[in-house]
């Protein structure tokens, strides 16, 4: 791609503030669809595309929205899941911060296209910075009549509302978020219903990932066969791929979609840090199986991934080198997904404290000869057993660390500790 | 009036229950916690996990409403281990400071 679309201020700086973003075709996309095309022609463009959901399901985004009930006299609500908690990603927050409007402009052609009146950005509590970009941007908005009162003298009204989490992982759920929004806690809702039929306050609600937003203007500006032509057809469009841990260039490097781990790690970020060996990747987030060394050149996208049991997730990319200890590693997530609970479902509340424990045992030298047995019994005591995926979220990362790093694992029982910290290797600082 | 089929036993119920009391109609009983016929569903206990034909995934008893047609398993193998697992998972860290009955 010759120019960026979602991490755009890499090619025009100061594109977050709207007279530059005016300037280069800013709410052209919206206003194309708001006054030359019908809602249902903006959805049936968006599922033409096959623009699917970067929020982790990769779930097809016209497909979500057509699951909204066509006779109620409810009013519609689009949330924007600004919460981005997972651990590994960090790129809404790029868009949020440095290409502000062009998610707005995403907003705007999704509400048009649901007949969605209120607007909801729900943006975790750590991104102050990212809140007040988006207050300044919503302010500016307004008073250009982007937003607000019959929107391109087409007689379409859209408020917007920039909603504070707390800091809570749960909060990225969507029910959860709906919840967190309607002032409860957090716990996430049994589904069925779906947001879609009974969501924010009862009303029919689209949940959509900031990413997922801020693809709409170039799928109507570029049309969904541009969109489709980049990466595969299934899963198409602009990726962020965020990279972090042991590479030479950590960072969000927008690429196509479907592009092989190795060449992001290798050609893209750099290389593993000082010329050591690669020992494991987590591609997706914390929430999803670990690739060995000899699985990375799988393509980035959602149906290649599935093929080889992985998950494309968010795409945030963890990279872990030789000098890695997977117990140590997988104790942090844990720890992580304890902490995280929302603790009102028995399976997932004792069950992640259980796996912390035991991890914190193996790690320290306590572990008994079974426990490797008892923590894979817990996974699948957990998975698939509660009301949202967050203990899947938690049971499949260990199931896989300890199926492909065994070796380590039992090493820890028969060492009586970790085996790096004691050569040396590894220090207790994580 | 959905017929439907619980552990084998086929029965006939009014509209609108749920899985644990159209089981309680067969002389079943499938555990459960949280849900109460009085109050709202809550479905976080887990407890009434059953396994019923097509769905991939256990169902809790509480919030799965009775339909024609349906085969409830409360007592397969599947069923009856998850069961055994949520009560080891609300055991595990419990005082156990319960008054003797």
């Amino acid at each position: 791609m010759a120019e960026n679309v979602l991490l755009r201020h890499e090619n025009i700086p100061d594109i977050h503030k709207l007279d530059v973003y005016l300037a280069h075709d800013g709410y052209a996309a919206a206003r194309t669809a708001l006054t030359t095309l019908k809602p249902e022609e903006v959805t049936a463009q968006v599922k033409a595309s096959n623009l699917r959901g970067r929020g982790g399901a990769g779930f097809a985004a016209g497909v979500k929205w057509g699951f909204l009930p066509k006779d109620s006299d409810k009013p519609v609500y689009l949330c924007c899941n600004a919460d981005e908690s997972e651990p590994g990603a960090f790129k809404d927050r790029a868009i949020i911060e440095w290409n502000t409007h062009i998610l707005l402009e995403g907003m705007l052609i999704t509400c048009y296209a649901i007949n969605a009146h209120t607007a909801y950005i729900y943006i975790r509590g750590e991104f102050a910075y990212g809140a007040k970009c988006l207050e300044e941007a919503l302010a500016d908005a307004y008073a250009k009549g982007l937003l607000g009162k019959d929107i391109f003298g087409t007689g379409f009204d859209l408020e917007v509302y920039v909603h504070r989490g707390a800091g809570a992982y749960i909060c990225g759920e969507e029910t959860g978020l709906i919840e967190s929004i309607e002032g409860k806690r957090a716990y996430p809702r049994i589904k069925p219903p779906f947001p879609a039929v009974y969501g924010l306050f009862g009303c029919p609600t689209i949940v959509n990932n900031v990413e997922t937003l801020a693809c709409l203007p170039s799928v109507i500006k570029n049309g969904p066969e541009w969109f489709k032509s980049i990466g595969p057809e299934s899963g198409p469009g602009p990726k962020i791929y965020g990279v972090s841990g042991h590479v030479e260039k950590p960072g969000l490097y927008e690429l196509p979609m479907g592009l092989p781990l190795r060449e992001v790690i290798y050609d893209y970020a750099g290389g593993i840090r000082g010329g050591k060996e690669l020992k494991a990747v987590m591609p997706a987030g914390s929430s999803f199986p670990v690739l060995t060394p000899d699985e990375i050149d799988v393509h980035m996208d959602f149906d290649s991934m599935r093929a080889i049991g992985a998950f494309l997730g968010t795409a945030g990319i963890m990279v872990m080198d030789e000098d890695t200890c997977m117990v140590r590693a997988l104790e942090i997530i844990d720890r992580f997904y304890h902490h995280e609970s929302c603790g009102q479902c028995s399976p997932c509340r004792e069950g992640t404290g259980w796996l912390h424990k035991l991890l914190v045992q193996l790690e320290e030298g306590n572990a008994k000869a079974d426990d490797l047995e008892l923590i894979d019994r817990i996974c699948n005591n957990m998975m698939g057993n509660t009301v949202c995926v967050l203990a899947d979220a938690a049971a499949m990362p260990t199931q896989s660390f300890l199926t492909k790093f065994r070796d380590e694992f039992v090493a820890h029982i028969t060492h009586a500790g970790c085996p790096l910290k004691k050569s040396g290797l590894q220090s207790d600082a994580a | 009036m959905p017929t439907l089929e619980i552990d084998g036993q086929e029965i006939t119920v009014e509209d609108g229950l749920n899985v644990i009391q159209a089981a309680e109609q067969a002389g079943i009983e499938v555990p459960h916690y949280c849900y109460h016929p009085g109050l709202s569903i809550s479905g976080n206990c887990r407890m009434c996990l059953v396994e019923i034909e097509k769905m991939p995934k256990l169902q809790i008893g509480c919030n799965t409403r009775v339909s024609d047609g349906m085969v409830v398993k409360t007592n397969s193998e599947r069923a009856k281990q998850a069961q055994a697992a949520v009560l080891e998972f609300i055991l595990i860290n419990h005082p156990i400071d319960w008054p003797d009955l």
